[in-house]
């Protein structure tokens, strides 16, 4: 400190000095104060409880209040129509997913079947198709299964469909190129000597009336077999082919022409008219011969509609 | 009150806890009335000056712009802007003769009247200094704080204190010696 800041402070003391000299409030004042002052405070706290509970109750009737909104007729139509779709979208849904283990013969078989035809018709490639249809196939042939498990007969409806999906797999393989087609077909053949283990061990089982149902499945399995085969030897005859068995559909030629010269693998055991076969590719008809069941004799053809709606085959 | 307790205690006030406001009542509130009554020179002036100054707090907490930390600086600070604001709106107090005879009874009637004029016209001298150089004068020389603690209030540096206390004691130096009663 400077000498001229050591005097200056020395004045500040010496003049302020009689200042110093203050009283104290004197203790009624004094609590008299502090009684105001706590008041005051006590008013304030009550004052914030008192708007923090108002803004909780004011969330909670803003809650209320939608519950409590005078109807309009504009309002009543869009909650009623909404409560319509919601009711229809979720009814929908579970109709739908109930509807997955309905079998052949229930009402819900058809929702089922209408679920399926959607989903395949939102499918867009051929490779979602085919293997959408072959997870069908495999229903079929479960649903088959299940029926026999508790004594009902197959469906001519369920029938049809399994067959139609049988030839839906073939067209398909059919508009793949070479590599992709090899694939489908080994997947379409695999799949159906699955099938075709399955049924057969069910004939087993089966009454005897309930017989000639599944074994013609069971034929008509064996032709997706040699059909597959077929076109993993020869692409372009196997295009060929399916596509004439879809638009020529030869009937229900029984016999096996084996004059007729053929391009299909035979087996041995009956022979059985391919669907289309009529038409090789110089135009000339076509035959082949696929392999039957052990109870078919030698040579005997089966009748084959070639969209996979068979005509029902006495059973030996 | 160091600066932990008075932030301990000033969460506890902003919840409103009446101990917590009773304590710091009872810990300033002799403090803010004398500093007033220094300045003022009223008993009645200074009480409310006190009284204003609690009052202000509480609806500073209420309003969540209360202080978090060094409660007397804040109420000093508050009770200083009422005394400017009250000396700005106001011409100054008349001379209060009763409370300046209550201060010593033992002297001759002349001379508490000689003494009560002049600590009046010293506090006038006081009012015609800036509020900051009034703080902080009547803070280091009245009330004996460290220019740390007047710093704190005053949300300024230590040496721009020092500089405004040089500059208020020169200004009021140069105020009392244009009246010729005061002995400077």
């Amino acid at each position: 400190m400077t000498r001229a800041e050591d005097e200056l402070d020395k004045f500040g003391k010496r003049i302020l000095a009689p200042l110093r000299d203050a009283p104290s409030m004197d203790s009624p004042t004094v609590a008299q104060e502090k009684s105001r002052f706590l008041s005051k405070a006590e008013e304030i706290r009550l004052e914030l409880t008192s708007r923090f509970t108002a803004t909780q109750q004011g969330r909670r009737w803003n809650v209320i209040s939608f519950f409590q909104l005078r109807p309009t007729g504009a309002l009543v139509k869009a909650m009623v129509a909404t409560l319509i779709v919601l009711v229809i979208l979720i009814g929908s849904s579970f109709t739908v997913y109930a509807a997955q283990s309905s079998l052949p013969g229930e009402p819900l078989y058809t929702v089922k079947a209408w679920s399926e035809d959607i989903r395949l018709s939102m499918t867009t490639t051929t490779q979602g198709k085919l293997d959408l249809i072959l997870t069908y196939t495999s229903r079929r042939a479960d649903e088959i299964n299940q029926l026999a498990e508790i004594g009902k007969t197959l469906p001519e409806q369920t029938s049809v469909r399994y067959q139609g999906e049988l030839d839906s797999v073939l067209l398909l393989a059919a508009e793949m190129n070479d590599d992709q087609m090899q694939n489908a077909l080994g997947k379409i053949k695999r799949q159906a000597e699955k099938q075709g283990m399955t049924l057969e061990e069910l004939i087993t089982i089966l009454p005897p009336q309930a017989e000639p149902a599944i074994v013609h499945l069971q034929e008509r399995l064996q032709e997706q077999i040699n059909l597959s085969t077929f076109g993993e030897e020869d692409p372009q005859a196997f295009r060929l082919q399916v596509r004439a068995r879809q638009h020529g559909h030869p009937g229900t030629s029984k016999k096996t022409p084996e004059s007729s010269s053929s391009t299909l693998p035979t087996t041995k055991g009956s022979g059985t008219l391919i669907p289309g076969n009529d038409v090789n590719d110089n135009g000339k008809p076509k035959t082949t011969q696929v392999p039957g069941h052990g109870n078919q004799g030698s040579g005997e053809g089966n009748p084959s509609q070639g969209n996979g709606k068979h005509e029902p085959k006495t059973t030996p | 009150m160091r600066n932990s307790q008075d932030q301990a205690i000033l969460e506890r006030a902003k919840r409103f806890e009446a101990q917590a406001l009773e304590e710091i009542f009872d810990t300033f509130n002799q403090g803010i009335y004398r500093y007033a009554f220094r300045l003022l020179g009223d008993a009645d002036l200074a009480r409310d000056c006190m009284s204003e100054t609690f009052s202000r707090f509480i609806y500073a907490l209420k309003h969540d712009r209360g202080p978090d930390n060094y409660l007397q600086a804040y109420l000093y600070r508050i009770a200083h802007n009422w005394i400017t604001d009250y000396y700005r709106s106001k011409i100054p107090p008349s001379l209060p003769l009763d409370v300046q005879l209550r201060a010593n009874p033992a002297d001759e009637p002349d001379r508490q009247v000689s003494d009560a004029m002049e600590n009046q016209r010293l506090r006038a001298a006081l009012t015609l200094l800036t509020p900051d150089q009034r703080q902080v004068i009547v803070l280091k020389y009245l009330e004996d704080w460290k220019n740390e603690a007047i710093a704190m209030s005053l949300n300024k540096p230590v040496g721009a204190v020092k500089a405004l206390q040089y500059r208020a004691l020169e200004a009021l130096r140069r105020i009392l010696t244009r009246h010729e009663d005061f002995n400077v």
